[in-house]
């Protein structure tokens, strides 16, 4: 049997060549494997194979009245490709599959929110408060841990470290020399990086010694500075350049603004992309990665030689502003589950999930908390619950508030059930109409006083029938 | 994976089968040195497929859910993806609903709906 198999599964690998399949099953015959529809004697490839099966499968599926999501049914046909079946066997996988994936479905009114909030909760106690850890690169440390996942669900502006991590084209991953260019594109140079800057009280000028092998590093002219000298708009003097020596001229008089344009050339930006201060190399099999410290999403996706499919960032709300809101849900998800499974602490991505699709339900970024979801719920007794209780009430004493008690804190409050599972539903009994009733009594008559239901359907001793039936017998 | 890309269903059906990404939407990045970028925002690892419902298929995605339009998850019409599919569909107005196709860790592929809103 297991040679037969491996004997198939080898046939299977090769059918490089016109293959004849059998023109259709409809699954009557014997044993087999399960196939797709083919028109005769077409040459089929494995995956078109693969493909076919699928539908075949997909569509047995949505006969017997279900559906099942893409991995289910990958995961099947990858087994059914390999595997003998009677037609019999098939339909009870089949059957199978569909009844244990309804069956784990989440009902409805179930409690999703607070089993995803305690399910984050209880591992987020075992995080370590401060850490910071390297990521994979020695010289960049990122925020991790318990203040990183206060920061993802918070929806911080800006993440209190910030890195991109920015593959390049195949073309230009390959050699250093050209991943060093790039990097030089993206780091943030000053001049204060490549020259020694002096003041000069005589003449009222400041120059800038150029240290022109540095230059040459970042790949940077003497033109280069002059230009971006003269297009800082807080520098009102001329702007000259004499054998590696940029000089800029005072527009005042006044020693005190000649200190600050020290200041203002010092740090003017030469070369590279506003917010990012580094940017680090590092190699990996499919070429070279650009780490960057600090973050500049639509300046990196516009460079040249970056790989912009693939380009990400820690900065969500960047993201959200650049990639939309569907990339910012995905963005969170993906922090959130990393933060989690760095600590080694596994929480199911279902959790995580729904907190991004919260977050991300309105269109735009919401915080978890006081200032997002929690403080624009709609019952004041549930935010009044929550947070800064004696605010919320006096606000909605004042303009007349009024709580319908749809949700489950107001509820709690109030002592009713919660609005949850068998709460939240109401059943609404419709009387029949009067002559169904007289119809049902001809057919079912009721039952005399002394007469038990069980002793009518011939159930049960006399025994329980007296307790059962008749609870004043009992208490006599 | 392939085999429900390839097929498309025409005909007004908000749960058809998801077709592949064939039209170029490119979108201007607009970079940090104000210069446009091509770059087509939905080849992005993070960013999944957007589609535009018709009418037809809208009606009937409400009526199949039971649901109205402002009970459906939103997006903003500045959103960068509605401003991609502007480019293919002209302006889009608010209350236009757009199909999602989230690749998804758990279920392989999931479909979401967004309704377009004014911000």
């Amino acid at each position: 049997m297991a040679k037969a198999r491996a004997a198939s599964r080898k046939k299977q690998a090769t059918t490089e060549g016109p293959v004849t399949v059998a023109p259709k099953t409809s699954r009557g015959g014997t044993k087999g494997r399960v196939e797709g529809e083919f028109s005769k004697g077409k040459r089929v490839t494995r995956s078109e194979k693969r493909e076919a099966l699928m539908q075949t499968v997909r569509n047995d599926v949505k006969k017997m009245g279900h559906e099942l999501p893409l991995r289910l049914l990958e995961k099947l046909v990858d087994r059914f490709m390999v595997v003998d079946l009677s037609p019999k066997d098939y339909k009870r996988i089949l059957e199978l599959t569909v009844s244990n994936f309804e069956e784990h479905q989440i009902d409805p009114t179930e409690s999703a929110g607070i089993l995803a909030a305690q399910s984050i909760g209880e591992p987020g106690t075992q995080m370590t408060m401060r850490t910071f850890h390297y990521a994979g690169v020695a010289e960049v440390n990122v925020t991790l841990g318990l203040p990183r996942l206060i920061e993802i669900v918070d929806a911080r502006r800006q993440p209190s470290t910030p890195i991109m991590e920015i593959p390049l084209k195949r073309k230009y991953g390959k050699d250093e020399a050209t991943a060093r260019r790039i990097a030089s594109e993206i780091e943030v140079t000053t001049l204060y990086d490549i020259a020694d800057i002096e003041t000069d009280i005589i003449n009222m000028q400041v120059v800038a010694q150029l240290h022109l092998d540095r230059m040459e590093r970042k790949g940077i002219k003497v033109e280069d500075v002059v230009d971006a000298l003269g297009k800082n708009k807080k520098i009102k003097g001329e702007v000259t350049s004499s054998k590696g020596q940029v000089t800029i001229k005072s527009g005042e008089t006044s020693y005190k603004s000649l200190q600050a344009l020290v200041d203002i050339v010092r740090i003017t930006k030469v070369k590279g992309l506003l917010g990012i201060q580094r940017a680090i190399l590092r190699q990996t099999p499919e070429g070279w990665i650009i780490y960057s410290e600090g973050s500049n999403l639509p300046g990196v996706l516009e460079l040249e030689g970056v790989d912009s499919k693939r380009v990400n960032t820690n900065n969500i709300t960047e993201i959200f502003q650049v990639l939309g809101i569907e990339a910012a849900r995905n963005a969170v998800i993906f922090e959130a589950y990393r933060t989690l499974s760095e600590q080694g602490l596994t929480v199911d991505i279902r959790h995580i999930m729904l907190i991004a699709d919260i977050m991300t339900n309105g269109g735009d970024l919401k915080a978890i908390g006081r200032h997002g979801i929690s403080g624009k719920k709609s019952s004041i007794l549930a935010r009044a619950a929550f947070e800064i209780t004696t605010n919320h009430l006096l606000k909605a004493g004042i303009i007349g508030e009024i709580d319908p008690l749809a949700g489950v804190a107001e509820n709690i409050i109030v002592g009713q059930p919660v609005t949850l599972g068998t709460g939240a539903v109401t059943l609404v009994y419709k009387p029949p109409a009067a002559e169904l009733v007289k119809k049902a009594q001809e057919a079912y008559p009721p039952l005399k006083p002394h007469e038990s239901p069980l002793e009518v359907a011939g159930i049960g001793g006399e025994e329980e029938t007296a307790a059962i039936g008749d609870p004043l017998a009992q208490s006599e | 994976m392939e085999s429900v890309r390839n097929q498309r269903v025409k005909g007004s059906n908000p749960f058809r089968p998801v077709e592949s990404g064939t039209s170029v939407n490119p979108v201007a990045v607009k970079g940090a040195r104000g210069r446009p970028v091509t770059f087509r925002l939905m080849d992005h690892m993070l960013v999944p497929e957007h589609e535009l419902l018709s009418e037809d298929e809208e009606n009937e995605l409400l009526s199949a859910y039971k649901v109205d339009k402002s009970q459906l998850p939103k997006i903003l019409r500045s959103d960068p993806c509605i401003r991609a599919l502007e480019v293919e569909h002209g302006i889009i107005e608010q209350g236009r609903i757009v199909r999602v196709i989230r690749e998804s860790e758990t279920s392989g592929r999931s479909v979401a709906f967004r309704v377009v809103v004014e911000g």
